[in-house]
């Protein structure tokens, strides 16, 4: 027997072995992973297709909801408090007059985007057609308000006002401040 | 690679046993070689069930298989010669078997036909009937025997030794370069098909990049509207839950108009809680007031809470519904 030749085929044993066990890589991972690769390319490229630039910007400009929401960048917490009272104050009718008007802070959680604007407000208005409108007027300045708590009964003691008989309300009315500006 | 061995150069030994037995080459050597007449002698074969044909002889063909001219012929007459004794005229020699019960008896050559011997043979074997072959006849019939031996039979014969140990150091010197190659040949091909395989997903990795990078602009752009709408959703669900009061106010408003003699005293709006209360002149308008009230649809579990009989003043309660469970609104 020639030992020669099985020394020869011991040493590609041992280097088969090693190999096998220790540099040879997984085939057949690699060929799942182009797959895959594969297949996101595809994804890329169809979404690449399908979805212009066009389309994109266009949604970008429909998305406005933040401009119902009085800007972070713009203003600190108390001056938009102060621009939402100057916005009541303003949308006030004829007929309507604002008796009470108090700042309520809310606290809000470090991970809200927004805070909640707060006013506890009393105001007599002649007719209720007259809240009506001063609701309407409010819409226009193209804020979002909301009514907490919206109390409407007849009164009587609205004559220091000069009007002689007619509604007062009680309401919590809230505005919402966006605390960063997402639009860039 | 077969050879026949020719009758006249073989001694013919036979025997049967009274039980099926396992022989070995080693078994027959030191039972039988007594019985041959041959000197250096090596030995051919076949156990039938519990009968022994043996052959012994001193050429050395050379080759792995080994056929008895006197076995090949009592294969080609048993059938036909049965419970016989047949002389066979051949090259000048006679070659004579005797089958019998089917089974090869014995089987010799003669220089000269000796009637004497057959007429022994004859008695020896109990048997009386004697067939006479020529030499053309069996010419013939060797012809035709050579023709018709399969390959099995000719395995039967095989002399041919396997020494194991010699068998696998030979394949091993045989294989051991081959084999070596062939396994760098594989590890080889394995490396080469890795590196392409790995080269071929790099390359994938790079265009993914590229194209992923082509619609990072868009993503974004869709990633942050997506943002934006889940914000205004949360938002929605948090602050905006019942539906706007100043719309709740108008339909209160809308639906008592209808009705002349009724006047508002108070509108309470918390929540999802409303309570209404109204002076009426007839009493009749506060079932009418609350079918107004009843169809619009933000409004559920409308009732009367009380009815002041004196003042005429009725006071409603109403939940207001959560504008994710008003169907058309």
């Amino acid at each position: 027997m020639d030992y020669k030749k099985l020394l020869v085929l011991l040493m590609v044993f041992t280097l088969y072995v090693n190999y096998t066990n220790y540099f040879e890589k997984d085939r057949k991972k690699l060929f799942n992973q182009i797959i895959y690769m594969e297949s996101k390319i595809e994804k890329e490229k169809q979404f690449n297709k399908n979805v212009s630039l066009k389309q994109t910007s266009s949604i970008d400009k429909n998305s406005s909801y933040l401009s119902l929401f009085y800007d972070g960048e713009k203003f600190s917490y108390s001056q938009a408090m102060g621009e939402m009272q100057d916005d009541i104050e303003k949308s006030l009718p004829k007929n309507c007059k604002i008796s009470n008007i108090q700042w309520r802070q809310t606290a809000s959680g470090k991970e809200q985007w927004y805070d909640t604007l707060r006013f506890n407000l009393t105001l007599f208005c002649k007719t209720p057609n007259n809240f009506i409108s001063f609701q309407n007027t409010l819409k226009e300045r193209k804020k979002l308000f909301n009514y907490e708590l919206l109390r409407l009964s007849r009164s009587k003691k609205s004559r220091r006002f000069r009007i002689e008989e007619g509604i007062k309300i009680q309401a919590q009315i809230l505005g919402y401040r966006v605390r960063n500006n997402e639009k860039k | 690679m077969i050879t026949i061995l020719p009758m006249e150069k073989s001694f013919f030994f036979q025997t049967t046993f009274s039980k099926k037995i396992k022989l070995t080459d080693d078994l027959i050597q030191l039972n039988y070689n007594r019985y041959s007449p041959l000197k250096n002698q090596m030995n051919i074969y076949r156990l039938e069930e519990d009968k022994l044909y043996l052959w012994f002889y001193t050429e050395d063909f050379k080759t792995p298989f080994i056929i008895p001219e006197s076995y090949l012929l009592f294969t080609l007459l048993k059938k036909e010669h049965n419970n016989k004794l047949i002389i066979i005229r051949a090259n000048e020699i006679y070659k004579i078997l005797v089958i019998k019960n089917n089974l090869l008896e014995s089987s010799f050559t003669l220089n000269l036909l000796d009637n004497e011997l057959i007429s022994i043979t004859l008695h020896e074997h109990l048997l009386d009937e004697t067939v006479t072959l020529s030499e053309e006849e069996y010419t013939q019939l060797y012809k035709n025997g050579i023709k018709e031996l399969s390959l099995f039979d000719i395995l039967k014969w095989n002399i041919f030794k396997i020494n194991r140990d010699e068998v696998f150091k030979k394949s091993l010197d045989f294989i051991a370069y081959p084999l070596s190659f062939l396994v760098i040949f594989m590890m080889g091909i394995g490396i080469y098909h890795s590196n392409k395989l790995e080269s071929k997903f790099e390359h994938l990795k790079a265009e993914y990049l590229e194209v992923k990078n082509l619609n990072q602009d868009k993503k974004a752009i869709i990633s942050l509207e997506k943002q934006k709408k889940e914000k205004w959703h949360q938002f929605i669900n948090q602050e905006l839950v019942y539906p706007d009061s100043g719309w709740v106010l108008d339909k209160i408003y809308k639906s008592i108009q209808l009705f002349n003699n009724v006047e508002i005293n108070s509108i309470n709006i918390s929540g999802s809680k409303i309570q209404i209360q109204v002076k009426l002149k007839n009493k009749k308008d506060s079932v009418n007031c609350l079918n107004e009230f009843n169809k619009i649809k933000a409004f559920s579990n409308i009732f009367i809470k009380n009815v002041n009989q004196k003042s005429h003043i009725v006071y409603y309660s109403i939940d207001l519904l959560p504008l994710g469970g008003i169907d058309g609104l």
